[in-house]
């Protein structure tokens, strides 16, 4: 089965510690397992190398205790040195992970606690830790793993073994006879990442070059949706589209402001025009399905309103510079159709686009610019792992400046995010949450679906909101005779 | 009648001795000396600029190659690794000195992956053969047939087939290497399932080992490219058939065929064989594109990927090589037109 992916050249990697993009994930999701997977309803975690987790009373320790049955690719039993260095290998800053858990887990106190049994204690009380390192990123590693290693004969613990891989071109990895959750039906699993056009990614899976192409574009896969060469999969997921609104800068600064900007988008316009219709509605709250999600909270247009809180702030008329690009599909078709519906309520948005090289750079002004855009691409297994990476004062990937301001405390929040007892959690989490749709900074107005495309006689994947392809889990993967 | 029968070189040279263009040896050589010099300055100097716009560009190369994910200290990692604390002019300097050597130095993004040797040098030698393979092949195609039609349109110039010529190829060449592409596949894949619609190769494999593939990357660089090159041909022989020389060849005599192929056609090369060295290095930079709608794992793919991830160094190092492709194929282009073309030669001196 040949896997057809946009390429990022010399950038690819195997090793699971510095994934970064859809291409690394997949192929570092076929030779390293997680310790949980995210579920596909988003709001649990199915265990894999984790056989179970115990947390102290307070949440702020947490012992992980290992699956017995697990082998690495070279034969050698799974143990908990294994799962030590793991956790030193995130604690170095250069990992994926380490941007996400640094504030968490206290790395110097990890312990050994029996021959599969490991105990991580925490910066601070976690109710949903397993959440945490449940999303790419965190593969667990070989103890002794080098980087050098990991990126030109990696071994895992994976459905597949690896066999060669050239960066920029072509993986192939064969089947693991020793998986610990079944051999996968196919004998080889090719990853060719030669394609920097989605269209040649189609056009080769209609040629049967390649059996499967994740993440379609929404147009490529409507265009194809009746052929006999490809099935469509589809699922609806928390790929959270927003603009940022940064709230310690005027115009900003004033909540009437934020809360007239987030009334002034027309929602299932902009999922229709940026997303070709292949999304749902958000409602300015990150975490969309997870656990303890405020889904009841819905906001929809209103100009009026809109007119009204700006007049009351002082704002009419006002004029905003939106700084957006082409690093993800569908930000600029956003930003100029939200310009477009900014006119209604008097609101003169000016949108300029920045070169998406530098988008996410100190140059493009990311982290710091006023009001932007921005998608998120995965979804966030908890509400947990969304508010530590966004929402509180220290969160790495803070850019609307959450926290800043006197009651924007980070209190609440972290009293949520450490408790243990459900009822408890969700009332806090409503409180949390209650004041992000009244005050936060972001306006989340999409989620959009997670769309690939596969050969007729794919077997064994599933669409899944918790990413696409399910995480790209081939661990199940075949095809029909 | 002699005069009449005399090379066009004899006519044209004009008070030119006879004895200095029949021994052509040591002007050329120094053509040739003076040309390699000059193309080395060139290329010194496009080293210059590839390498302070790279570094021009904005943001700091170690934070736009470590990307969203950057912190701090991975960012001033990744400069000691790369070596970007040095001044500006010592790296370029050392970036030079390696150059000459064929060390181009190390892809900052692999790097930035823990990969503890990544020479660029090793990382386009694949790519680069895969692109010189196409153009070669759509080269050898280019030239017979532009050379066939140009001809033939110029004899018949005003008529159907220099309409027919003249404005299929104008149409062709008016298109985009995309549409053009993206045509054939509609047509020889979606419609009549004859050619598959990408040319991938697997690493190690050659590209010729599946010469089906190469078939619509080959066409369509070849209608964009005909166009052009079949048009500077008819322009030359239909200015060369006006010439002194061909009236006198047809008045002394000569059969049609002869004056044309021996007379007008050679005389007319001079411009066509720089307009085809201009379509080798169009093919270099179109052939992007056309790399990238047929998956293709070439050159231009390679440069697209790297940019797209920041690769800086790589960037660099491709560009730099191009430049040198560039300069090569225009110093060989003159001397084979020096070659081809008497009246250049026998001015040389």
């Amino acid at each position: 089965m040949t896997v057809g992916m946009l390429g990022n050249g010399s950038s690819e990697t195997l090793n699971p510690v510095l994934t970064l993009t859809s291409v690394d994930f997949m192929r570092t999701t076929a030779l390293f397992d997680l310790l949980w997977a995210t579920g596909p309803d988003v709001a649990s975690v199915v265990p894999k190398l984790a056989a179970s987790a115990d947390p102290s009373p307070d949440a702020k320790k947490w012992t992980i205790h290992l699956r017995e049955d697990v082998l690495w690719h070279d034969g050698s039993p799974l143990t908990a040195d294994d799962l030590v260095w793991t956790l030193k290998a995130w604690g170095d800053p250069r990992s994926t992970a380490n941007g996400s858990v640094a504030p968490v887990i206290d790395f110097s106190g990890v312990r050994k606690r029996g021959p599969l049994s490991v105990e991580v204690p925490l910066k601070l009380s976690v109710g949903e830790f397993p959440t945490l390192v449940s999303v790419f990123g965190f593969g667990i590693i070989k103890n002794g793993s080098t980087p050098a290693q990991l990126a030109t004969r990696p071994i895992g613990t994976g459905p597949y073994k690896f066999k060669s891989f050239t960066a920029g071109r072509q993986s192939v990895f064969v089947a693991n006879d020793d998986y610990w959750d079944g051999r996968p039906p196919i004998d080889t699993l090719i990853v060719d990442s030669t394609f920097t056009d989605d269209t040649a990614r189609v056009n080769a899976l209609l040629a049967g070059n390649v059996q499967v192409a994740p993440r379609t574009p929404y147009l490529l896969a409507r265009q194809n949706a009746s052929s006999s060469q490809a099935r469509v999969m589809k699922a609806t997921a928390p790929n959270a589209y927003m603009f940022s609104l940064r709230v310690d800068q005027p115009p900003f600064d004033d909540v009437r402001v934020r809360k007239a900007i987030k009334l002034i988008a027309d929602r299932p316009a902009l999922i229709d025009g940026a997303l070709a219709g292949y999304g749902v509605p958000g409602n300015d709250l990150l975490g969309q399905d997870a656990k303890y999600f405020a889904s009841d909270l819905s906001r929809e247009q209103d100009i009026e309103q809109a007119r009204s809180l700006l007049k009351a702030a002082g704002r009419e008329g006002m004029s905003v510079t939106l700084q957006t690009s082409n690093a993800a599909a569908g930000l600029l078709e956003a930003g100029t159709l939200f310009a477009q519906q900014a006119k209604a309520a008097g609101v003169n948005v000016k949108v300029q686009k920045l070169e998406s090289s530098v988008y996410y750079t100190d140059a493009g002004g990311w982290m710091t610019r006023t009001f932007g855009e921005n998608l998120n691409g995965m979804a966030y297994p908890s509400l947990t792992s969304a508010y530590l990476s966004q929402l509180w004062t220290d969160a790495p990937y803070n850019d609307g400046h959450w926290g800043s301001r006197p009651g924007q405390g980070d209190r609440p929040l972290f009293d949520a995010i450490g408790a243990l007892e459900e009822a408890r959690a969700q009332e806090l989490w409503n409180e949390v949450q209650q004041k992000q749709f009244e005050e936060g900074p972001y306006l989340i107005w999409g989620n959009a679906d997670f769309v690939d495309m596969v050969a007729p006689d794919v077997t064994g994947l599933r669409p899944s909101a918790a990413g696409p392809l399910n995480n790209y889990d081939f661990s199940k993967a075949g095809l029909s005779a | 009648m002699s005069s009449v029968a005399a090379p066009p070189e004899a006519t044209v040279a004009g008070s030119e001795p006879p004895a200095r263009a029949a021994s052509p040896g040591r002007p050329v050589a120094r053509f040739l000396r003076r040309r390699l010099a000059a193309g080395l300055g060139t290329l010194l100097v496009a080293s210059v600029l590839i390498f302070l716009a790279t570094n021009a560009l904005p943001g700091d190369v170690a934070q736009v190659v470590l990307g969203k994910s950057a912190t701090p200290a991975s960012v001033s990692q990744l400069r000691t690794d790369l070596g970007l604390d040095e001044p500006l002019v010592e790296r370029y300097g050392t970036w030079l000195a390696g150059a000459v050597q064929g060390d181009l130095g190390q892809s900052a993004v692999r790097r930035a992956q823990g990969v503890p040797d990544a020479p660029i040098s090793e990382i386009i030698g694949t790519p680069l053969r895969n692109s010189f393979v196409l153009a070669l092949i759509t080269m050898a195609l280019l030239v017979p047939l532009s050379l066939l039609l140009g001809t033939l349109a110029a004899v018949r110039a005003g008529r159907a087939t220099d309409y027919g010529v003249s404005y299929g190829a104008l149409v062709l060449g008016a298109l985009p290497e995309f549409v053009l592409g993206t045509f054939l596949i509609l047509i020889f894949f979606s419609q009549l399932d004859l050619l598959p619609p990408v040319a991938l190769v697997p690493p190690g494999a050659s590209p010729l080992a599946n010469p089906d593939a190469l078939v619509l990357p080959v066409l369509t660089l070849l209608g964009v490219s005909l166009a052009f090159c079949a048009r500077q041909v008819r322009a030359g022989v239909i200015q060369a058939l006006r010439q002194d020389y061909v009236m006198m060849a047809r008045l002394g005599g000569l059969r049609e065929r002869r004056v044309l192929w021996r007379y007008a056609l050679r005389n007319a090369l001079g411009p066509t064989v720089q307009t085809f060295a201009l379509s080798i290095l169009y093919l270099f930079g179109g052939i992007i594109v056309v790399e990238s709608l047929f998956a293709y794992p070439g050159i231009g793919q390679l440069l697209v990927q790297a940019v797209s991830t920041r690769d800086v160094t790589l960037v660099q190092g491709i560009t730099l090589v191009l430049a040198a492709i560039y300069i090569a194929v225009n110093i060989v282009a003159d001397l084979i037109v020096v070659l081809l073309v008497p009246k250049l030669r026998t001015g040389l001196r």
